[in-house]
C-alpha cells in the first residue's frame, strides 16, 4: 500500500503514516509486534529510548510513551526501570501475537457482516469460501 | 550579562550606522572648507553643512529606531536577554553617539579653524548654531522614543525642517548674536548665553524624557 | 510550583477590541505544548506577554521560573523565542547575525550551528534580504536552535512553508526533545503539525483557554459515534454529547467523553452503536471551539 505521507527512521525502521486514519500509538504498536511476530527482534532487544524514537519518528513523546505502556500490558514488552524497554521473553510470542491479530481480523469481519445483516450461516460459508481460496493459492 | 547587553546593542547600532556617521561628518567637513574660504563661501558651506547635520539627525531616528519597530527586527533584538528599557537606553545612547561623533568633529573643527584666521569673534554665534542643532536632535530623540507613530515622527521632521529655517531668520539675526561677528576674540552677550543655556537645558530635559517616557509604556509592540 | 517551564495564572489583558481573559496554563519541563487557535483568538498576545514584549493588566506570568514581565532579561537568557512577524537585520548577512547571536549567549554551539547550515540549506554569507521567506524563517529558527535554549517558544513556526521546510523543521523541534529537560511552546493553526508532535495541547479562542489536554486524551475521548436507534424512541441524553444530527433512525453523535463505557450505555438505552469514528484534531478542534462559543453565548 503506498504511503504518500510516511516519515521514515532510518535506526528502527518504523513508520508513521499521516495517511493512515489508525491512531499513531496503534499504528507503532502493530509494527513492533509484526517485527517480533516476523522474528527481526528477539525477546531481549533493547527498544529506542522513548525520546530517541519520538525524535526518529516524528511523534510526540507522549505517544510513543503511551505506544510503549500497551504494550507492556499486553507483555509483548518489558520496562526495566532507568535500563529501558526489551522485547519480553515470552516463548512462542510470535504465534500468540498473529493469534491475536486473527482475532482483530474477525471482529472487524463480523462488524462489517452485521452492517449487512447477514446471518451466521453466510458468515462462515464466507470464511469457508476465503480458506478454500487460500488453499487453492498455496502450492 | 545585562550591562553588557546594553554595550553590545550600542556597538551593533553604532556599526549599522556607521555609514551615514562617516558620510555625515564628512559633508560637514567639506562644507567647512568651503565657507571657510571666502565670504560668500560660506553661504553654500553652510547649507551644505546644516543639511548634513540635520538628515544625520533624521537618518538615525527613522532608520535607527523607527524601521526597526517597523522592520519587526525590533521583536529580534527584544528576545535576546534584555528589557525593553535596557533596549530603550542602547537605543538613545547609540542615537546620542552618533550624532554627537560628527557633531563634534565639526564644531572643534570650526573653532581650530577661526582661531587659525584670527576669527573667534564668530565663535559664539557658531556654538549657538551647534547647540540649535543638538537641542533639535535631542527633541527629535525624545519624540522618537516616546512614539511609535509614523505620523508624529513626520511631524516632528517637519517642525524641524521649519524651525532650521526660523533659527536662522530670527535667532541667528539678534543684535545679540551678529553685532559682534567681527574680531579675534569671542564676545558673550547675555543674549547669546541666553541662547546657549536655553539650547543646553532643551536637550538636557530631552534626554531625560526619552530615558524615561519609554520606561511608562506597558507594551513595547 | 516553580517547576512549571511556563505558568500563565488568570491572565487578563485588555485593548480596545479584543481581551485575554482568564487566560490560564502550564507547560511542564519536557513536554511540547501546542497552542491551537483561530486567527485573533490571541496566540501571538500571550506568546508575546510571556516574553515580556507586553505587560498583562491582571495575572501571574512565569517563565522558567522567572515571574515576568519583571525578570525577563534574566529569563530570556534560556528561552529562544521565534515570531512569524520577526525579521532580522535584512542589509546584514546571516553569518553577521551568527556571530552576533554566538557572542551574546555561551550556550551556543557553532558545531550544531553548522550542521543547521547544511540541514536548512543556507548559505551564511548570504545577506538576509536575498533569502526566500522560507529560508528566513529556517535562519531565525537556526539562530535560536544553535543557542540549545531550556525554553522555545515558536509563535506559527511553519507557517507559509513548504513541506519540505516544514519537515526540516520539525525534525530539529523534535530533536529537540530529546533532552528531557528541554521544553517547546509552539502556537500554530497547522492542525496537522501540532498533532504530530505535541504532547499537550491547549485551546484559546476569543482571548481564552477553552481546553487543555494531553494529546492522547483528546484523540482518545472525541469521536463520533453513528447510532441506529428505533422510532418512536427518544436518543438517550448522556453526558459528553457535543452536537447531535439526526436523521430518521440515525444520529451523528459528536462526544468528547468517549469511553467503552459510554457505548455500552447507549446500547443498553436502545441505541444500537453502528460506528465509532476517531476525529482529527482538525474536527476536534473546530468542534470544541464552536462549542465553546455556543455556550458562552455566541
Amino acid at each position: 500500500m503506498p504511503c504518500i505521507l510516511c516519515i521514515t527512521n532510518m535506526h528502527s525502521n518504523l513508520i508513521i503514516s499521516q495517511a493512515d486514519r489508525r491512531p499513531m500509538y496503534l499504528q507503532l504498536m502493530e509494527q513492533i509486534r509484526r517485527r517480533v511476530a516476523v522474528g527481526d527482534w528477539q525477546p531481549g532487544h533493547e527498544l529506542p529510548s522513548i525520546r530517541a524514537l519520538a525524535a526518529e519518528t516524528q511523534v510526540s513523546v507522549i505517544t510513543i510513551k503511551r505506544a510503549y505502556l500497551e504494550l507492556e500490558r499486553a507483555g509483548v514488552i518489558v520496562t526495566r526501570q532507568g535500563k529501558g524497554s526489551f522485547i519480553a521473553d515470552t516463548v512462542d510470542l510470535g504465534a500468540s501475537l498473529k493469534r491475536e491479530e486473527l482475532v482483530e481480523h474477525l471482529v472487524a469481519a463480523a462488524r462489517i457482516a452485521d452492517d449487512l445483516q447477514m446471518d451466521r450461516g453466510e458468515v462462515l460459508d464466507q470464511l469457508g469460501e476465503a480458506l478454500d481460496q487460500l488453499t487453492k493459492e498455496t502450492p | 550579562m545585562s550591562r553588557s547587553m546594553v554595550w553590545r546593542l550600542i556597538v551593533k547600532d553604532l556599526y549599522l550606522y556607521r555609514g551615514i556617521v562617516v558620510l555625515a561628518t564628512v559633508v560637514g567637513l567639506a562644507s567647512l572648507v568651503i565657507g571657510v574660504d571666502r565670504q560668500e563661501g560660506w553661504n553654500i558651506g553652510a547649507i551644505l553643512f546644516v543639511t548634513s547635520l540635520v538628515a544625520l539627525g533624521i537618518f538615525i531616528g527613522m532608520y535607527g529606531i523607527l524601521r526597526e519597530r517597523q522592520e519587526r527586527s525590533l521583536l529580534f533584538v527584544l528576545s535576546l536577554p534584555i528589557s525593553p528599557t535596557q533596549y530603550a537606553a542602547a537605543k538613545i545612547v547609540s542615537a546620542l553617539a552618533s550624532f554627537l561623533a560628527p557633531w563634534l568633529t565639526i564644531l572643534l573643527t570650526t573653532l581650530v579653524l577661526l582661531r587659525m584666521d584670527d576669527g573667534l569673534g564668530r565663535a559664539p554665534q557658531i556654538l549657538a548654531m551647534m547647540g540649535f542643532f543638538l537641542a533639535d536632535f535631542c527633541v527629535l530623540l525624545a519624540l522618537f522614543m516616546a512614539t511609535a507613530s509614523e505620523k508624529w515622527a513626520v511631524a516632528g521632521i517637519l517642525l524641524t525642517n521649519m524651525s532650521v529655517s526660523v533659527y536662522f531668520m530670527m535667532v541667528n539675526s539678534l543684535p545679540g548674536i551678529a553685532d559682534y561677528l567681527g574680531g579675534a576674540f569671542p564676545v558673550w552677550t547675555p543674549t547669546v548665553l541666553t541662547v546657549i543655556a536655553t539650547e543646553a537645558a532643551v536637550s538636557i530635559i530631552s534626554i531625560a524624557l526619552a530615558f524615561y517616557l519609554p520606561s511608562r509604556k506597558k507594551d513595547f509592540i | 510550583m516553580s517547576s512549571a517551564a511556563v505558568r500563565f495564572d488568570r491572565v487578563g489583558k485588555s485593548y480596545k477590541y479584543f481581551q485575554l481573559t482568564d487566560l490560564s496554563f502550564e507547560l511542564v519541563p519536557g513536554q511540547i505544548m501546542g497552542f491551537v487557535g483561530p486567527n485573533g483568538a490571541g496566540k501571538s498576545t500571550t506568546l508575546r506577554i510571556l516574553m515580556g514584549l507586553v505587560q498583562q493588566d491582571q495575572g501571574e506570568v512565569t517563565l522558567l521560573g522567572q515571574p515576568m514581565p519583571r525578570q525577563q532579561a534574566l529569563a530570556k537568557r534560556d528561552v529562544g523565542y521565534v515570531s512569524e512577524d520577526m525579521r532580522l537585520y535584512s542589509q546584514m548577512t546571516l553569518a553577521w547575525h551568527m556571530h552576533f547571536v554566538a557572542s551574546i549567549y555561551p550556550g551556543w554551539d557553532a558545531q550544531y550551528a553548522n550542521l543547521l547550515l547544511k540541514r536548512f540549506n543556507l548559505r551564511p554569507a548570504q545577506t538576509i534580504k536575498s533569502l526566500s521567506h522560507g529560508e528566513r524563517s529556517k535562519a531565525t529558527l537556526l539562530l535560536a536552535l544553535a543557542r540549545r535554549p531550556k525554553l522555545l517558544v515558536l509563535d506559527e513556526p511553519t507557517t507559509g512553508l513548504d513541506p519540505v521546510a516544514r519537515h526540516e523543521i520539525l525534525t530539529e523541534l523534535m530533536d529537540v526533545l530529546t533532552d528531557e529537560n528541554r521544553s517547546i511552546l509552539f502556537s500554530s493553526h497547522n492542525t496537522k503539525d501540532v498533532e504530530q508532535i505535541s504532547d499537550v495541547i491547549t485551546f484559546i479562542d476569543r482571548g481564552t483557554v477553552i481546553d487543555s489536554s494531553d494529546k492522547e486524551v483528546f484523540l482518545e475521548r472525541w469521536c463520533r459515534m453513528r447510532l441506529e436507534f428505533p422510532l418512536g424512541r427518544d436518543l438517550p441524553a448522556l453526558p459528553g454529547a457535543i452536537d447531535t444530527a439526526v436523521s430518521g433512525r440515525t444520529a451523528v453523535l459528536t462526544t468528547n467523553a468517549f469511553t467503552p463505557e459510554l457505548a455500552a450505555a447507549y446500547e443498553h438505552a436502545g441505541a444500537h452503536v453502528q460506528d465509532v469514528q476517531r476525529m482529527t484534531l482538525e474536527e476536534i478542534f473546530v468542534a470544541t471551539v464552536m462549542h465553546s462559543r455556543k455556550e458562552r453565548g455566541q
